[in-house]
């Protein structure tokens, strides 16, 4: 016993349990999106600049279950500023939806990128709010994507088109075939909507009768409210208000609510996830909602729902306002950007029960002294929990790589 | 005045010892007249003043071989050995001759042995430590390149070794040594490249079984056995190169000052001992350079991720560092002092006496 000697026989491998990996390859990255695959291999989502002088580009790439790369890959070219949103896996294909800024024309489109398994490109296109109508410019942000029972894709984001009316920003929802090809006002489409000045949608679901619910942040119903609200409205299969009472809003008086993540719920319903910016002293908060049914029921703050708020004991100011959540067998993970007093962020990760009570006396910290944002949050099935976000490294902080962490099932990074 | 009185006073005192070292040379003679002579009863009686004060060393061993062959003739045996005894004491490093000595005198010295039962050393040097990595922590998910440099360190320390007889002897260690290492990790693909020195204090305890020659001016030793090696502290000294950052050619540096990475360590540790060198006889005494190889047995590292509080260690941002899960191997080059402790005894039976020294045997009453 005393002469036994260590070997890898002897010792449990600590990277199959946990671990934290950079991605990105030279100069900045921010991470974006994470697949988790039924074979325990992971997609990563996120952008990509080379050098200061250089345009940003999607970056995609492919981890092993123990977080080494497989495989990574680029798109973009030059003068043209691509900003990753987010991706789904479809019919063994990875559809990326980006933001493409062109330099030459301070114009902002939507793309949509189809990448092989092994990170091939092999189809792309670029969406807008539909040629034809006018005012122009227009310019259009993806937030999200999301796949269609038709197997066509839904965009959901935001533009400054306004159409006649007075909105400054409406929510839009941008809708292709399973080709990419886009459904303009002509095939009876509604590219965007808004009840307040600024509109956003976050995310859309489409249930089984064709009806697609959105959320996102509006400070309508008009006449415009004091602050931005959370916000949910459905719209039936040609992007038309459902009925004459179609939208929800979630008040909380004195703050601006924005949402940065949506969530089906695996026990029905979804789950809301938005930051508070209190209007007097700018202090953050944490706001998770669950949306009990499928199907809204429309009205101010439906009793049927529940809550969660989280407020640091120490003020939190910021610039980067995000949080997300996913599902996990007990209840919910939540993941989201903390600032501590020296006002740098770092990733914090609550767990809540299906009650939406903490479950964790206190949030997982996890980030060095420089700026780290959440970007993703998934629970593996053998209760295992991948957090994905953007770290910068250095000291003094000064580079940006995505970082990919497998946690144990207390939020730890050890056995 | 005062010098001429100090140099009368020091040239009386030397005329003093010659006179009395002379007179004992005398006396000496007269002894071994008297031993030719066969009057062996009145040898004690001759030579107890200049054996009490007077003789030198060499004179001593004359004189009490001179008694010793004298008690033997006598059939006195338990006199005879405390002469031999006595002469032992005065030279432990005496050896019959039987072409020179009595032949029963030769006998009578098989019964004794000087050999010192602790021995203590005491040692410095230098070190150099080999970390043999059980799994490799890459914070860079592409492959990365490392490559481990060797650094020297240092150690100083003492020893006590438990002579079973003249060649096999136990020793126990105790010695502090600072241990250095140095890996290099580079990533083409993430463009870094991070230098991280550690540099550690530890605590050995060795234990091991030596033989070592028994005679001759150059005495070579071999030695193995095992060590607890206590690891009192750790501290990391990092340097990350981020090249072509934030544009090409340009590229940026994280220094800091040296981080104490203790808690990524264990305290106890274990480790095989295996070594040799040689001794070099000066006077009673020697001089010893001893090579030693320490082969680290478990892994000494913890909290791959982690810092104290078992929260997200910000090393992982800084450089980024996680340490892998290694053994250390240490070989050390060591010179040192080597005082015998000389114990002039009579022999007791080889296995019984190691026996006896375990504790295994109770001695037997005379």
């Amino acid at each position: 016993m005393i002469l036994a000697c260590d070997t890898p026989s002897s010792i449990k491998p600590p990277d199959k349990n946990y671990f934290v990996k950079y991605f990105g390859g030279e100069g900045n990255q921010q991470a974006v999106g994470l697949i988790v695959n039924a074979d325990g291999t992971f997609f990563i989502l996120g952008n990509s600049r080379t050098s200061i002088s250089a345009s940003q580009q999607v970056y995609l790439a492919k981890a092993d279950a123990r977080g080494n790369l497989i495989w990574q890959t680029t798109y973009g070219k030059n003068n043209t500023e691509m900003t990753a949103q987010d991706f789904a896996l479809t019919n063994g294909t990875l559809v990326v939806v980006a933001n493409k800024l062109s330099t030459s024309t301070n114009n902002v489109d939507v793309q949509l990128i189809r990448f092989t398994m092994t990170g091939d490109t092999i189809q792309s296109a670029v969406l807008q709010i539909d040629p034809q109508l006018s005012p122009t410019p227009k310019n259009e942000w993806a937030k999200s994507l999301t796949v269609l029972n038709d197997g066509g894709f839904l965009v959901s984001g935001y533009t400054d088109y306004v159409g006649a009316t007075t909105h400054q920003q409406l929510a839009m929802h941008l809708r292709t075939d399973i080709n990419f090809k886009q459904r303009l006002t002509s095939n009876a489409w509604i590219p965007a909507s808004g009840q307040g000045n600024f509109n956003l949608a976050a995310k859309g679901f489409q249930t089984l009768r064709d009806t697609i619910y959105f959320f996102g942040s509006t400070d309508g119903p008009s006449p415009p409210s004091f602050d931005l609200d959370l916000w949910g409205f459905g719209l039936n299969s040609k992007a038309q208000p459902i009925g004459a009472s179609s939208s929800s809003t979630y008040v909380v008086n004195g703050s601006d609510e924005t949402m940065t993540s949506v969530i089906k719920a695996t026990l029905g319903g979804y789950l809301l996830t938005g930051v508070l910016v209190d209007k007097t002293n700018q202090n953050l908060s944490l706001k998770v909602i669950k949306i009990r049914f499928d199907d809204l029921k429309f009205g101010p703050n439906p009793i049927d729902d529940i809550q969660f708020s989280y407020l640091n004991s120490l003020p939190e100011k910021g610039p980067v306002h995000y949080a997300t959540a996913c599902n996990s067998g007990s209840g919910y993970f939540v993941l989201a950007n903390s600032y501590n007093t020296a006002g740098t962020s770092d990733m914090i990760l609550l767990k809540l029960d299906v009650t939406l009570q903490k479950a964790w006396d206190n949030p997982v910290t996890l980030g060095g002294d420089g700026e780290d944002t959440a970007a993703a949050v998934a629970e593996l099935p053998d209760g295992h929990i991948m957090v994905l976000g953007t770290i910068q490294l250095g000291n003094p902080p000064e580079q940006f790589k995505i970082a990919l962490m497998k946690l144990n099932s207390a939020g730890g990074l050890s056995d | 005045m005062v010098r001429f009185i100090s140099f009368l006073f020091l040239v009386l005192l030397s005329t003093a010892g010659l006179s009395q070292s002379a007179d004992c040379e005398q006396t000496l003679n007269q002894a071994s007249a008297e031993f030719d002579a066969g009057r062996f009863y009145n040898l004690p009686g001759i030579l107890k003043p200049c054996l009490d004060n007077g003789f030198s060393k060499e004179q001593k061993v004359r004189s009490y071989l001179l008694l010793t062959q004298s008690y033997l003739i006598l059939n006195d045996p338990i006199a005879a050995e405390n002469s031999y005894l006595q002469l032992l004491t005065a030279d432990p490093e005496f050896v019959t001759n039987p072409s020179r000595d009595p032949v029963d005198v030769y006998y009578l010295s098989k019964k004794f042995t000087t050999t010192p039962v602790f021995t203590p050393s005491f040692r410095a040097g230098i070190n150099t430590s080999l970390p043999r990595t059980i799994y490799s922590i890459n914070t860079i998910a592409s492959p990365t390149n490392d490559e481990n440099v060797y650094k020297i360190g240092y150690q100083l320390g003492g020893a006590l070794d438990w002579n079973l007889n003249e060649r096999w002897s136990i020793c126990f260690g105790l010695g502090y040594s600072r241990r250095l290492f140095k890996v290099n990790l580079s990533n083409a693909d993430a463009g870094m490249k991070n230098t991280f020195i550690e540099k550690q204090d530890w605590i050995d305890i060795p234990v091991f079984v030596k033989y070592s020659d028994d005679s001759g001016r150059v005495r070579p030793f071999v030695y193995a056995g095992i060590s607890a090696n206590l690891l009192l502290g750790a501290k990391l000294s990092a340097e990350a190169i981020d090249f072509n950052s934030p544009s090409t050619g340009v590229q940026q540096v994280s220094q800091g000052p040296d981080v104490p990475i203790t808690y990524k360590r264990n305290f106890f540790n274990r480790s095989v001992v295996i070594g040799g060198g040689a001794k070099y006889k000066v006077a009673k005494n020697f001089l010893f350079v001893d090579v030693r190889y320490l082969m680290g047995l478990n892994n000494i590292a913890k909290n791959t991720y982690t810092d104290s509080n078992g929260q997200f260690d910000k090393l992982l941002a800084d450089y980024p560092y996680a340490s892998d899960l290694f053994r250390l191997d240490n070989l050390s080059f060591t010179i040192g002092y080597i005082k015998p402790l000389y114990d002039p005894r009579k022999r007791k039976p080889a296995v019984a006496g190691i026996l006896q020294k375990l504790g295994l045997k109770k001695s037997r009453k005379k």
